[in-house]
Parts: C-alpha cells; structure tokens; sequence
C-alpha cells in the first residue's frame, strides 16, 4: 500500500505544477465567481420585487439562489472538464512515453498505480473545488453581507460532496479512456464526447420525444387544451381558464396535446436519468431548493434524503467507470 | 546454481507468438549475453523475467524460486529499458529519488550520480538530456535497489563508441566488484562479445543456442579454417591436390584457404615442409561469435 501513496504524492505534484490544470482551475474559479456575481444579480432583482410586493416574487430570495447559476451550466462543465483534464493521460502518458515499463519493474503492483492516480486525481479536484467554492462563498457574503446561516452551510456542503461525486465519475471516465486508448488525444476526445453527451442528453432526449409523440392538433376536442398550472400554491394561468381558477378538462376520447407533453416530460425523465449531469443538477437543485414545488421549505435532512437517490446513482456510475478501468489495466499487456 | 531459469516459457500477443517454450538457465555472478535479430522477442522475454509480463506457459524462476509477480522477486532485479524514459516534470535526481521510494530503499544518491557522471545535471530535467545521458541515467537507475541481478537491454544503443566503452567499463565493474549477476541483450555481437562470460541466441521466440563463445563455434559444427601463404602458389595447388588429407580449399595468388571437417593442422604443416614450400603464413582461422550469431540465425 506503501506504493499508492508514493504514486499518489507524486501525482498530486504533478497536477499542481501542470500548467493545463492550472488554466482550468483558474477558468473553474474565474466561472464559479462569474457565476455567484449572476446569481447576485438575480437574487437582488427577485429581492426588490419581493420588497415592492409586485411583479413576480413569490417568496423572498434565499442566499442558496445565488449558488444556482453556477450548476446550470458552469459547474458541470468546468467541474467535468477539469476531472478529464487530471485523468484523461493517466495511463496512456505513462505507456506513450515508456514510463510505464520503468514504473512497474519497480516493486509495485499494477493496482497501485491505478488507485494512487486516482486518489491523487480527487485530492487534486476536491482541494479545487474547495478553492473555488471557497472564494465564491466569500464573493456571495460580501456582496449581500450576510452569513450564510447553519442550514444553509450544511446544504451547501453537501453541495460540495456531491460536485466532488460528480468529479469523480469524469475522473473515472478519464481514466477508463486512458487504459483503453494508447493514444491521449483519442482518450480525450472520448472524454469530452461523453461529457457534452452527458451536458446535452436533456435536449437530445427532447428531440427525440418530440419525434416518438408527436401532437395532432386536430385530435384535440374543445376544452382539452385548458391547463391549470399550479407552481408555489398559485395559479398561473392557462388557456380557457382565469387566473387561479383550476380548469376541468372536458372528457377526450384522442390523444390530447397535455398527455403527449406528459409522455414526452416522463420520456426526457427517464432517458435524462443516465446523465450524470442531470442527475448532479437534479442532486443539487434538491439541496439549493431549486425544484421546490411544496408551500413549506422542506428541512435539510428531508432534501439530503431525496437528493440521496441522485447521489447514489451517481456514486453506481463511478463505480462502474473506475471498476471498467481498473479491470482493464490489471489484465492488458504493456 | 541458477540465478534465473526459464522453462518453457510461451507468451503471444492476441494470435502472434512471441516467445515459444523457451528455456534458459543463467548462472550467479555471470554476464550472459541475449544475442537476436530485431523483432525475435529479447524485451518479451526480460519483461517475462521482471513480471511485467505474465507468461502464458511455463515457469520463470527466479533463485529457485517461481516468480509469480510478487514485489519481493522485483526487488531483486534491476532493469534498464531499451527506450528509456523518465518523468519529465521532475529533474534527474528527483527521479532517482521517486524510485527509491517505489523500492523502499535509501541509497546514497549523490554516489550514484557521480558513478554514471551526471554530477553537473541532476537538478536538470532528463526530458532534456541526450540519449547517452538518459541511459546513464538509467544505469543509476537500475542500481536503485541495490539488486542482485540486473538486465540491459540492448543498452549501447544510441552511445557513441566512448559511451560503449564506458558502458562496458561500468557494467564490467559492478559485476567484477558487487557480484552482480547482468543479462545483457544486443543485435551485434561485437558490442557485448568482449564483456560476457556466456552468451544465449535467441530466434524465433526461443533460444537455439547457448554457451561460452567456444562452445557456441562448436555448436555450429564449423569446419577448420587455416589460410596459408607460399612463395609458389602453382606448386601448393599440385601437393594439395594429390594429398591423402580430407580437405577443400580455394586459391587466390599465394595464398590459400584449405578447410576441414577434422583438426589437420600439423598434417598439413607437415606435408608443406616435406615438399620444401615456403611458407610465409599459415594461420588458423578463428571461429568468430559474429559467424556463430549468423550461422545460428541464418540456418535454424
């Protein structure tokens, strides 16, 4: 065991000196401030509105809406890129530059070298992200000059966890493409593909279910286009019905267009649960309390319990990425 | 006793066979030389001896003890790469000290530096030293664990002739004065010929001959070789002709080439001087390791 960790130093040292994770680190951080600072904006907006009691502020703003931005698109992003960057040459660097040969001719197991890159590999991320995290927590406090209270902390740690999770599974997946391609251009590219797969499988998903179900319009009946929207107790309007009012839709023998976007919601549903960024997204907009549909704030340990799920798939497909990759480098020839 | 022994060793890659039952016995305290053609599966077979590579069949031994990979078996062996290769992102030193760590020993470093003359360049980076200086480094690098047997392979690659020499030198050394069992493998036989005790010929993934150079001319079966030079080349022709000897030979001026299949040498002498011929040269031809190394690859 000795050995993993001798590894593990050295590749801690290796990311910190290199100069590509550098520059991602410094994109990660510089867009998790930019982030904050939008979030910011929004939080400040939704707060005036709340304050002026018109317009559109439900409740007021919560510090944990100014971390929203950063996990629409920022964080997944930058925290998947970042994990790709740290793995994506893990193996293959070694075996392109004839490293390996000499590394494992030395009392060291195979499994090792793996582990001890991959500790080193979350090490690097956590301590990345708790950087970034860290300056934008700070950002977030000076800007509305309140402390975050201890609800709101736990939260956001968890928040933290679970992008450290997130991380994981790139870092896994970098590593798997290491292993399998001798080339680290090609274990990249695998990489950065599976990343805007994952980025972008809520959208494709939508294409796709727009093309299975697709609406007729001339299957639907008078009536059946009503829809009551019911988003923070309030009635947000719908065709055919006033504001508040709840609507009945009259009996429909067809297809209606609101079952065909229930088809479709449930299709993008189910297909987006394979991403992993969705399943992040999904994992932290629990926590933030982003997808709030109740009246009442649930307590952090009824969002930690539904967020959990999320995590947990999460956590099963770095599992199954790190496993891939170290069965395949224990057995492959040099 | 064996320090390493080999038996019947197969290892392919997917369906090409690179090494196929091959055996091999190599003794303490000896440099044995691994002689083949590019390509004939000497790096499969070190790696096969270090653990890097799991044969297929066979049993590798190691002190009469089978290697199964284990790290203890690897502490024993030091191992310099044909391509060597070091960590650029650390410098010479940090990498001797980085494998240290790996070995679990502490050897005195600035020692190791000097004895393969990289004193001004350690703190250098090795992504930016010359292929002489990498396998100096490299040599450094095998002594790390301070190991019973160390394997060369196809060092004097990329040296130039004071590299060779010095190469030789060393590796002479650590032999001479630490006792060092060393495989060394090479494609030209006049690189490593002066420097081992033994040597092994490797072909199509297996070893078709080994032994000291002598015995490996007697492996071939050559015939005898003499070359002799007279004063009267017409009248050498006519007794060589018309004698009893078992014997062929070609004439070119005053000299000939005779050979035979058996040790005729004082027949022949003899027979020259009773038919009162001059005789200027009369010289035995040595059968040289290059011929061996060529026969045996060549005719197998």
């Amino acid at each position: 065991m000795g050995s993993m960790w001798d590894v593990a130093r050295k590749e801690v040292s290796d990311s910190f000196n290199s100069r590509k994770f550098l520059l991602i680190l410094g994109l990660f951080t510089v867009l998790s401030l930019a982030s904050v600072w939008m979030g910011f904006q929004n939080y400040q907006q939704e707060l005036e509105q709340f304050k002026s009691g018109g317009g559109w502020a439900p409740e007021k703003p919560s510090l944990l809406d100014i971390f929203a931005p950063m996990l629409g698109l920022n964080m997944p992003l930058a925290a998947g890129l970042l994990a790709l960057i740290l793995s994506y040459d893990a193996v293959s660097s070694e075996r392109e530059e004839g490293t390996i040969e000499l590394l494992l001719s030395y009392p060291v197991y195979r499994d090792e070298v793996i582990n001890g890159k991959f500790i080193a590999g979350l090490f690097s991320l956590s301590l990345a992200l708790l950087l970034a995290f860290g300056m934008s927590s700070g950002l977030a406090i000076y800007l509305t000059g309140k402390i975050p209270g201890l609800n709101q902390l736990i939260r956001l740690s968890f928040v933290w966890i679970g992008t450290i999770v997130y991380m994981a599974f790139f870092l896994a997946l970098g590593s798997l493409f290491s292993t399998l391609f001798r080339s680290r251009w090609r274990s990249l590219g695998a990489g950065a593909f599976v990343l805007m797969l994952s980025l972008g499988t809520p959208l494709i998903a939508n294409i796709a279910a727009s093309q299975i179900y697709t609406y007729d319009p001339g299957a639907d009946r008078p009536g059946t286009m009503a829809r009551t929207e019911v988003a923070h107790g309030r009635a947000v309007g719908g065709a055919g019905g006033e504001a508040g009012t709840p609507v009945v839709s009259e009996p429909d023998t067809g297809t209606s267009r609101e079952e065909i976007m229930q088809k479709r919601d449930q299709f993008v549903d189910k297909v987006s649960r394979f991403s992993p960024t969705t399943s992040f997204q999904n994992y932290a907009n629990t926590l933030l309390l982003q997808n709030r549909e109740q009246e009442i704030e649930p307590t952090v340990s009824a969002s930690i319990n539904t967020a959990l799920g999320f995590l947990i798939f999460l956590l099963s497909e770095t599992f199954l990425a790190f496993t891939l990759s170290y069965g395949i480098f224990m057995r492959q020839d040099l | 006793m064996s320090k390493i022994e080999l038996e019947g060793v197969e290892k392919s890659y997917g369906s090409h066979e690179v090494l196929k039952g091959l055996n091999l016995s190599v003794e303490e305290g000896e440099i044995f030389g691994l002689l083949g053609p590019n390509g004939v599966g000497k790096t499969t077979l070190f790696q096969t001896v270090i653990g890097l590579l799991r044969e297929d069949a066979g049993k590798v031994r190691i002190d009469e003890e089978e290697h199964t990979g284990g790290k203890e078996i690897r502490k024993k062996i030091g191992y310099l790469p044909s391509d060597i290769s070091f960590y650029g992102s650390m410098s010479a030193r940090e990498n001797l000290e980085y494998f240290a760590q790996l070995a679990g020993t502490e050897p005195d470093f600035d020692e190791l530096i000097e004895l393969v003359g990289l004193e001004d360049d350690a703190h250098r980076s090795p992504a930016d030293f010359s292929t002489g200086m990498k396998k100096r480094l490299g040599i450094a690098q095998s002594l790390i664990k301070d190991p019973e047997i160390i394997i060369y392979d196809e060092p004097t690659t990329g040296l130039d002739p004071e590299g060779k020499r010095k190469f030789r030198k060393h590796a002479e050394k650590i032999n001479r004065e630490k006792g060092k069992t060393i495989i060394i493998s090479s494609h030209i036989t006049t690189e490593i010929e002066p420097l081992c005790d033994r040597f092994g010929i490797m072909k199509d993934g297996v070893i078709v001959a080994s032994g000291t150079k002598a015995e490996l001319g007697e492996e071939v079966d050559s015939d005898l070789g003499i070359l002799i030079e007279v004063e009267d080349p017409d009248k050498m022709e006519d007794v060589l002709e018309n004698c009893d000897l078992d014997l062929e030979f070609t004439v070119d001026g005053n000299e000939a080439e005779v050979k035979s299949e058996e040790d005729i040498r004082s027949e022949l002498f003899d027979l020259l001087m009773e038919n009162d011929l001059e005789v200027k040269t009369f010289e035995i031809e040595e059968e040289t390791l290059e011929t061996a190394f060529m026969k045996l690859t060549e005719e197998a």
